[in-house]
């Protein structure tokens, strides 16, 4: 009980140091001109990411069968701007999330380079991984799971720049700060337990602590997707909020495609390890050119009872990324594949009314069709009702209740 | 919603209590939920994590722990479920009412094949031999539209895919053609693509087969495509009910208003969203009055005094547990902003 009351009385302390210089965490001032951090200037894209792959060998399914090989990321080549936040979209199995991890290096890419703001990561002259994950940091879904339960919301948020050599009081009164930024009041909540809280407070925490570093980049992965509606609002609000505040460049992963299309710049869809579409929000959802994006947003559920979807875009689960798909590796779902799509493996291409739309398609749709070209009526029926504008009819519906 | 007391209702629920007791907690989860159902009706129960959606519908079930301490009343085809003794629920388990779970690789069981598993259940309730069973586990196999049926009888459930397995459990749970089908949030797990057609599968069963469904999600897309009604759950109490279209078009409370306001779609780029202030209430300690008034942006000094009744508004069976007309709600929401 004593440690206890101690424990308050010292956070107290910090709590009134954060207060006094109110600024622990060198929060950057927009207005004071550029970043000190930014080496490349802003035209150097922060991350470009080239032929990154990772296969795991699972050995013999079979007794005398042939080694089997799990091509989780085949190949993935993108680049992130500073500043915007890149969507990246695909069910599960797709690669999104062992995409995220070989980009912190918690998991060695087999081959391909990770540039960050100009700089090779773990080359000689370039950026170490230790360094690189100061700069970029991870949210992950289960915002339990990722908390030390024995630790109190401070220690866990100070825990990373205490380990960095930050002197103790001052990386409480990091945390501190931090806390406020996420909207837990410090007072109540510095010193409670992971278990204490609600999954939306807990995600909270989880962002305070990816801050404490200081990064320049979060990735987010499926960081909102176990949360309510409600309390998936209030956090996409908050990282809104701080990506304007301090300058953030994100990387969103999710499943959700609603959400991805709030708060992306740019998307990027993949299917069983591979890059099959990317380029500005507005074209994705707009004017989509792959057919298996277009599948994904008919796939949507309508949110108007009296139009509702009346046929599934798609039959049956994705395939195993075990021996994917000879060629294009959506072909034996896709209603377009032809002959060619199982000899000759598509490769990404821009749109020809816009470069910065990629497409990995022989036979992409045509741009003004949007999500319902010439050739896919009859795979769609009525199920791209709202998919084919960037606002379909249930979003004016919505807008005029917001209104 | 038809008078819970009309007695053609298949389902006829009136003042369902469900409260989680032991020596060390007193938690009411549900408090008071009546509706009826009829042959054929979709009903979806809309809400968020706690709100008492899932232990509403596993108490139509009895399939609740020994601390659960139930009250109110619960006829299902004529039987009172709540008086049953525990010896003879297992025979309306399956048969009258049966249950599709969300994670199907933990509903069924690993160490038998999926034709073991729903001739087992067949034979059960039908009594009929080992044959027959099985024979009758291909033509639903079929039915639920699984691809070279035969072959998956003889699978296990890690052998298949997650879409494939959700569809086996819909096989199982239809077995015995149950004339109560509860679904607790069964697509939920699924990805987008499969979660489409496994909705529309449970759409195109429930309409040839004519069982009257009860359907639990969170997701308001998932009920604007399988609901004919809707219940909104908080805090362990219906605060809206009506048909899909009339909470979609006109929510009456505000807090569906809410729940409506804050799902994202892409209209919202680049301007902020409008969540729901605040957290659930803490179900060991709800207040006297109306539970959403904490977090209600037009709340008024009466909301507190007691629960409000559930009364109706425009549309057939449409009612809304809030003490101001919706046009009232409206006004007040704009002077506030």
């Amino acid at each position: 009980m004593l440690l206890r009351a101690k424990k308050h009385d010292r956070s107290k302390a910090a709590l009134a140091a954060a207060t006094r210089d109110g600024d622990a965490l060198r929060l950057l001032d927009r207005d004071s001109g550029p970043d000190p951090r930014d080496r490349g200037g802003p035209a150097q894209p922060m991350l470009i990411v080239k032929d990154l792959q990772k296969h795991y060998d699972i050995g013999r399914t079979a007794l005398r069968g042939p080694r089997s090989v799990v091509r989780a990321v085949d190949g993935v080549s993108f680049e992130v701007a500073k500043g915007e936040t890149l969507g990246i979209v695909g069910e599960s199995g797709c690669g999104k999330s062992t995409t995220a991890r070989l980009l912190m290096h918690l998991i060695e890419p087999d081959a391909g380079s990770v540039i960050f703001d100009g700089e090779e990561v773990s080359d000689v002259r370039g950026i170490s991984v230790r360094d690189l994950r100061r700069n970029m940091q991870m949210v992950f879904q289960d915002s339990y799971a990722s908390l030390n339960p024995r630790l109190t919301l401070a220690d866990s948020i100070a825990f990373g720049p205490a380990v960095g050599g930050m002197p103790r009081a001052q990386a409480q009164a990091r945390a501190l700060t931090l806390l406020r930024m996420v909207g837990l009041d410090p007072e109540s909540y510095a010193q409670r337990y992971p278990h204490e809280l609600s999954g939306g407070q807990r995600q909270r925490v989880n962002i305070a602590r990816a801050l404490a570093m200081g990064p320049r980049v979060l990735i987010l992965d499926e960081s909102v997707s176990a949360l309510d509606k409600s309390v998936e609002a209030q956090v996409l609000n908050l990282l809104r909020e701080l990506k304007r505040d301090l300058g953030l460049t994100y990387i969103f992963i999710s499943h959700d495609l609603n959400v991805v299309q709030y708060i992306s710049d740019r998307v990027m869809v993949m299917y069983l390890g591979q890059v099959v579409e990317s380029g500005p929000v507005d074209r994705i959802y707009g004017a989509t050119r792959h057919p298996y994006t277009a599948a994904l947003l008919s796939s949507r559920p309508s949110m108007d009872p009296r139009r509702r979807v009346a046929k599934p875009p798609l039959s049956g689960d994705p395939p195993n990324p075990i021996n994917p798909p000879s060629g294009c590796r959506f072909r034996t779902r896709c209603p377009r594949a032809q002959e060619r799509c199982a000899s000759e493996a598509p490769m990404l291409a821009a749109a020809p009314d816009h470069d910065a739309h990629l497409t990995a398609c022989h036979f992409p749709l045509s741009a003004a069709g949007g999500a319902t070209p010439t050739g896919m009526e009859g795979l769609h029926g009525a199920a791209a009702t709202d998919s084919g504008h960037a606002y379909g009819h249930t979003t004016k519906r919505l807008l005029r209740l917001q209104a | 919603m038809t008078d819970p007391s009309s007695p053609a209702a298949l389902v006829q629920v009136q003042d369902l209590t469900v409260r989680f007791s032991n020596r060390d907690m007193n938690l009411p989860v549900v408090n008071g939920v009546s509706f009826s159902l009829n042959q054929g009706e979709v009903l979806c129960l809309l809400g968020e994590s706690g709100s008492g959606k899932s232990v509403t519908m596993r108490a139509l079930m009895r399939l609740l722990p020994d601390s659960a301490r139930l009250g109110g009343q619960v006829r299902v085809d004529g039987t009172d479920i709540l008086a049953l003794p525990h010896r003879k629920l297992p025979d309306i388990r399956g048969s009258l009412i049966s249950m599709i779970f969300q994670e199907p690789l933990t509903a069924l069981d690993p160490v038998y094949t999926i034709g073991q598993q729903i001739a087992e259940t067949v034979r059960r309730h039908d009594g009929c031999d080992r044959r027959a069973a099985m024979r009758r586990a291909l033509d639903l196999l079929e039915l639920v539209q699984i691809p070279s049926a035969a072959r998956r009888l003889a699978a296990y459930p890690h052998e298949l895919s997650g879409g494939l397995r959700q569809r086996a459990m819909i096989a199982l749970a239809l077995s015995c053609r149950p004339k109560l089908l509860l679904a607790d949030e069964p697509t939920t797990a699924l990805d987008a693509t499969v979660q489409i057609q496994v909705l529309l599968l449970m759409r195109e069963l429930q309409r040839e087969l004519g069982m009257a469904t009860i359907f639990v999600t969170h997701d308001l897309g998932v009920a604007c495509e399988v609901a004919d009604k809707v219940a909104v759950m908080y805090a362990g109490r219906f605060v809206e009910t009506g048909a899909i279209a009339d909470i979609m078009d006109h929510p009456a409370h505000p807090y569906t208003q809410g729940l409506l306001r804050s799902t994202v779609h892409g209209g919202h780029r680049g301007e902020d969203l409008a969540p729901i202030p605040g957290a659930p209430p803490d179900l060991a300690a709800l207040p006297p009055g109306c539970c959403f008034a904490p977090r209600c942006g037009v709340r008024q000094s009466v909301c507190d005094s007691a629960v409000p009744a559930l009364s109706g508004r425009e549309g057939p069976g449409h009612a809304a547990r809030c003490i101001l007309p919706p046009s009232q709600i409206t006004l007040l929401q704009e002077h506030t902003a």
